[in-house]
């Protein structure tokens, strides 16, 4: 493992990455993220009662959007990571930010199959439970840790190779 | 605007002579880099990821909304209404304010590195166009937000500027992302 990842990051491959495509890299992730997270925000804020006007089944068109925004992120991602592997697997910043979006994404998919999915698009409003709503503020919680994570591990992963703000 | 236009494109002037040695900063780059706002955040080392994290959570809440309803007009999710989804803007706004406070403070860390970057200057230019489509779609097609119930078809011209919308603010985070490269 150790030594595979040791090729990845002495690879050709991995100095482009660093070189020519890393702003490019980093822009997608960016925009992966306003579309992943800023429409999670927009879902989870109806589910805590703000916009009430509209149906939560009418949102559920906008999980595609989201979905489309996290591969963005998913594969920009594992270009970044493939720049300094070990430093990054090495990094607790880093398995934060992970864990973060490992329990975003479960908590997106729990409230998107139990309310986005459920009924008519068009059928009158449907109050979430009190247990969906604690759900939709710790989505919330999750989408900002990660941010902050993923924003120190610029300074923390990248800082000394002279790559990052 | 006009006068820090002026003054901005004089500093450039002044910058260019800079590099030769014959003159001192802009004082409006003195200014900025003087504020207290400027040395808080060249002292602490945790200023800048701490304004960053804000910066981009501010840059999510604005666009995830201002997105939300660009892709309602565009049609999609056409089951939603478009004036309980527009009552979210002011959060929108807030998401904005939040980037103006933290970009005014990223500003005054190293003005020059800002002012004078040609991607920091696109973005600046951008924001404004933005500005203006969003200007555009609330006062020439979207007066009566009431009647945009479900499953109504927005204009065209309403599509177009929607569409416009989202171009507008990838190129505003790709601008933001090049600062730092240029």
């Amino acid at each position: 493992m150790h030594s595979v990842l040791l090729t990845i990051q002495n690879s050709s491959f991995a100095f482009w990455l660093s070189q020519g495509a890393y702003p490019i890299i980093l822009t997608i992730h960016s925009v992966g993220l306003a579309l992943l997270v800023g429409l999670l925000f927009v879902i989870d804020l109806r589910v805590l009662g703000l916009g009430r006007g509209m149906p939560v089944a009418s949102l559920r068109r906008f999980m595609k959007v989201v979905w489309l925004g996290f591969w963005a992120n998913a594969i920009s991602g594992t270009l970044l990571f493939c720049i300094s592997p070990l430093k990054f697997l090495d990094s607790t910043t880093f398995r934060f930010k992970l864990s973060f979006i490992f329990v975003g994404l479960v908590i997106a998919w729990v409230l998107n199959s139990s309310l986005l999915k459920v009924g008519d698009e068009y059928a009158p409003i449907s109050n979430p439970t009190v247990r969906q709503r604690a759900l939709a503020a710790l989505s919330i919680a999750c989408w900002v840790s990660a941010i902050v994570a993923g924003r120190l591990l610029a300074y923390t992963t990248f800082a000394d190779i002279g790559i990052g703000e | 605007m006009g006068d820090l236009l002026v003054t901005a494109v004089g500093a450039v002037d002044v910058i260019a002579q800079n590099v030769a040695g014959q003159v001192d900063p802009h004082p409006f780059v003195t200014f900025l880099h003087d504020t207290p706002i400027g040395a808080w955040v060249r002292a602490s080392s945790w200023a800048f990821p701490f304004l960053e994290s804000m910066h981009f959570l501010g840059m999510t809440l604005l666009i995830g909304i201002v997105g939300a309803i660009d892709l309602r007009v565009l049609g999609f999710a056409r089951a939603v209404p478009l004036a309980p989804l527009h009552r979210l803007l002011p959060l929108a706004f807030v998401g904005f304010g939040i980037n103006v406070i933290t970009g005014i403070f990223f500003v005054c860390h190293n003005p020059a590195s800002y002012l004078f970057n040609i991607a920091f200057r696109i973005k600046m230019l951008l924001i404004l166009i933005a500005g203006l489509n969003a200007l555009w779609f609330r006062l020439g097609v979207f007066l009566d937000i009431e009647a945009w119930g479900p499953g109504i078809e927005a204009s065209r011209l309403a599509k177009v500027i929607s569409a416009l919308s989202i171009l507008i603010w990838i190129a505003v985070i790709t601008a933001g992302r090049y600062i730092g490269f240029t």
